[in-house]
């Protein structure tokens, strides 16, 4: 049980730093999620 | 080392201690006593039975650091039971004695003290400070008769010599034991150890174990 | 045994071989008893009768004799039999079965005997074994720190988990010691898992035990029974060592640890994070307007091949009104776009004399990840509940790489999952434990 942790905790703290150094947000409820754009867009230009 | 004959069977007798007023021959059990270089008989020894007891005269071991070995024995009962004292000898020619009691050894010397209690003062619980450092606290008071002698000894121990002996413990796995036979007080200090600790050789062989 | 004149022959006096039984016959019943250990036996109970007898006494005295309505209990480890525990050989030579006086619990106890090691005893509660030692050291016992009672020896505290009357319900075998009829004692047992100091106390004597919990296979290993020969377990034992302590302990050390590193690393991201101004321009905006105005921003460029990016917007003029603005990032090169909206609104007033506000006049979205290049905003915006029509201006502004705490909060969160439960468990372990005791840290007081 404590290795399983160990292991689990070091591969989070891995994550973590990853994504930090990323600028990404492992959770983000409200994440806007990139998409293309499909063909002339709803908005303008 | 002093050899002298046995009174009764002319056997050898050593005396490896100097201290050694008793001795119980080992061919013949005649209870000696001896004064100088005297020897008299005063009785004999019976026997009794076995209570399995690992030592025996000649078994040596460790205390402290410090070689012994076993040249006297006292076994003595009270009203529940009984125990062993083996006199040791340890290699500088000093005494000790390893009170052995269901499967607990200790080890104790005789220590002088200022004043002790008399045996009527003292119940179990009692602390008593028997040398300047410890206290030692009375665990039980037990009227006590020789039952058994054997090897050589500092005290007359025939088959029924009374005595009241009182047994404390102290911290660290310490103990003391006051002993009075009549007005004869002497108080022992010392420790229990554990048997392997004592690295016990020439132990007596047991049947099946 | 003054007798000095009536002894055996010389010739027979010389050591007897160790170990000679003795055979006597009951006073009671007549049946034949042997023992073992003459030498070291003060009570031998009859095998036949159950009366237990003093072998020291030269008539062989009953000392008293269970009643026939008294049900003869079975050991489960014969007497006579050897086994090695803890790397000696052991004999049990006495079975004795023990009741609480006050909730009449009963437990088995085997003497063991080794003439170099003297006597240990193997009790038997529940399927659960203890492999116990008596003891020459009086542990101390602390009362005065709060109402939890505990003993104390060779630096190691032990909480008082029991504390009753104990009487002898069946005795059978040989035992170093007078037993007396109807002994009780008065015993406390103090647990330190998988430790247990236990006092006996009757009328003469204390004696201090320590007891180690031991593996029920162990005992079936050691006297070569089959596990199922033993006793089912039941329960956790009162000094029975919880998985769960040990794994609590480690838990718990390396949660500190990544704790510590979890916070390092956020430090350093906060602290090395750019955080750097890329677009900031204020924009006209006609209030409670009912179509949706429109806006692009210019181009700008965002550094570093992936970092967050934070818009915010701050329209200083909401007030007790509303802005909102729907919107998409997009990437003037590959087209991608991150959509978005965001309302900013900002409401306070006098509640029955107290002022209350909500809301505020800034808002902001923040994207993950977004990797490097030339970015632009479409924005639509409307609002409403101004007071006026007369146009105002909404700033937006945009920053790269700017320090972020969800991902410290979330990886806290993750690396606390197992922590938690290993706790729980370890606690509903204890209260399980304690639940035999009247002396529980976790009852409800007044119970």
């Amino acid at each position: 049980m404590a290795r399983i942790y160990l292991a689990s905790g070091i591969l989070i703290c891995v994550l973590f730093a990853y994504a930090s150094a990323q600028g990404w947000r492992i959770i983000d409820p409200g994440a806007a999620a990139p998409s293309k754009s499909t063909g002339p867009c709803i908005y303008h230009k | 080392m002093l050899t002298l004959a046995c009174p009764s069977c002319g056997a050898a007798e050593a005396f490896r201690s100097k201290a050694s007023v008793f001795a119980v021959c080992s061919f013949c059990k005649s209870t000696l006593v001896r004064q100088d270089m005297d020897l008299s008989a005063v009785g004999k020894m019976s026997e009794l039975q076995d209570d399995m007891t690992p030592l025996q005269i000649g078994c040596q071991g460790t205390y402290a650091g410090k070689r012994f070995e076993l040249i006297g024995r006292l076994k003595v009962g009270y009203s529940d039971g009984f125990w062993n004292e083996w006199y040791a000898l340890f290699a500088d020619g000093s005494p000790g004695w390893l009170a052995e009691a269901q499967g607990f050894y200790a080890m104790c010397f005789e220590v002088a003290t200022r004043e002790i209690p008399s045996s009527n003062a003292l119940t179990p619980g009692t602390n008593v400070r028997l040398t300047a450092q410890s206290v030692f606290q009375v665990e039980d008071i037990r009227q006590v008769k020789c039952l058994y002698s054997e090897g050589e000894l500092p005290l007359f121990a025939t088959q029924g010599r009374e005595s009241t002996s009182v047994d404390l413990t102290g911290p660290d796995n310490g103990m003391a034991t006051i002993e009075y036979a009549g007005s004869d007080v002497r108080v022992f200090s010392g420790s229990y150890q554990e048997f392997d600790d004592f690295n016990f050789n020439n132990l007596r062989k047991l049947d099946g174990w | 045994m003054a007798g000095n004149e009536e002894v055996p022959p010389p010739a027979l006096s010389a050591q007897q071989p160790s170990g000679s039984v003795k055979t006597l016959s009951c006073t009671h019943c007549g049946a034949a008893i042997s023992v073992k250990y003459p030498g070291s036996t003060m009570t031998v109970v009859c095998n036949s009768c159950h009366s237990v007898i003093d072998v020291t006494d030269e008539n062989y005295r009953i000392l008293y004799q269970f009643s026939k309505s008294t049900q003869v209990c079975k050991p489960r480890i014969q007497l006579g039999t050897r086994g090695k525990l803890k790397g000696e050989q052991w004999e049990v030579t006495g079975y004795i079965v023990r009741q609480d006086r006050a909730s009449c619990v009963t437990w088995d106890e085997y003497l063991l005997f080794n003439p170099y090691h003297g006597y240990r005893w193997l009790t038997e509660n529940n399927g659960h074994w203890n492999f116990v030692k008596t003891i020459k050291e009086n542990p101390a016992i602390d009362c005065a720190w709060s109402s939890r009672r505990h003993a104390e020896l060779d630096g190691k505290k032990y909480k008082l988990f029991y504390d009753g009357t104990a009487i002898m319900l069946f005795v059978l075998g040989e035992f170093y010691w007078r037993i007396e009829a109807e002994q009780k004692v008065e015993m406390e047992d103090y647990i330190c898992p998988p430790e247990m100091l236990s006092s006996e106390r009757d009328d003469k004597e204390v004696v201090w035990s320590l007891s180690e919990y031991i593996a029920s296979n162990e005992v079936a290993e050691a006297f070569k029974l089959r596990t199922d020969e033993l006793p089912q377990q039941q329960g956790i034992a009162a000094n029975q060592l919880s998985p769960w302590s040990a794994r609590w302990e480690k838990i718990s050390r390396l949660w500190i640890v990544f704790f510590a590193l979890l916070t390092a690393i956020e430090i350093g991201f906060c602290v090395t994070a750019a955080n750097k101004s890329v677009f900031k321009e204020g924009y006209p905006y006609i209030p409670n307007s009912k179509s949706t105005q429109t806006l692009t921003t210019s181009v700008f460029n965002l550094e570093k091949s992936s970092a967050n990016l934070s818009v915010k917007f701050d329209v200083p003029d909401v007030s007790n009104s509303w802005f909102y603005s729907s919107g998409e990032l997009v990437n003037n090169k590959t087209g991608e776009v991150y959509p978005f909206e965001r309302t900013v609104e900002y409401y306070f007033g006098v509640d029955g004399g107290e002022s209350w506000s909500e809301g505020s006049t800034v808002n902001q979205i923040l994207f993950s990840s977004v990797p490097g290049g030339d970015y632009y905003l479409n924005l639509d915006f409307e609002s409403g509940s101004f007071k006026d029509l007369a146009s105002r201006t909404f700033f937006v502004m945009v920053r790269r790489d700017v320090p972020d705490y969800a991902n410290y909060f979330w990886c806290l969160f993750f690396v606390s999952i197992i922590p938690v439960f290993t706790w729980i468990r370890s606690r509903s372990y204890e209260v399980q434990r304690w639940s035999d005791s009247d002396y529980s840290p976790y009852a409800s007081s007044g119970d």
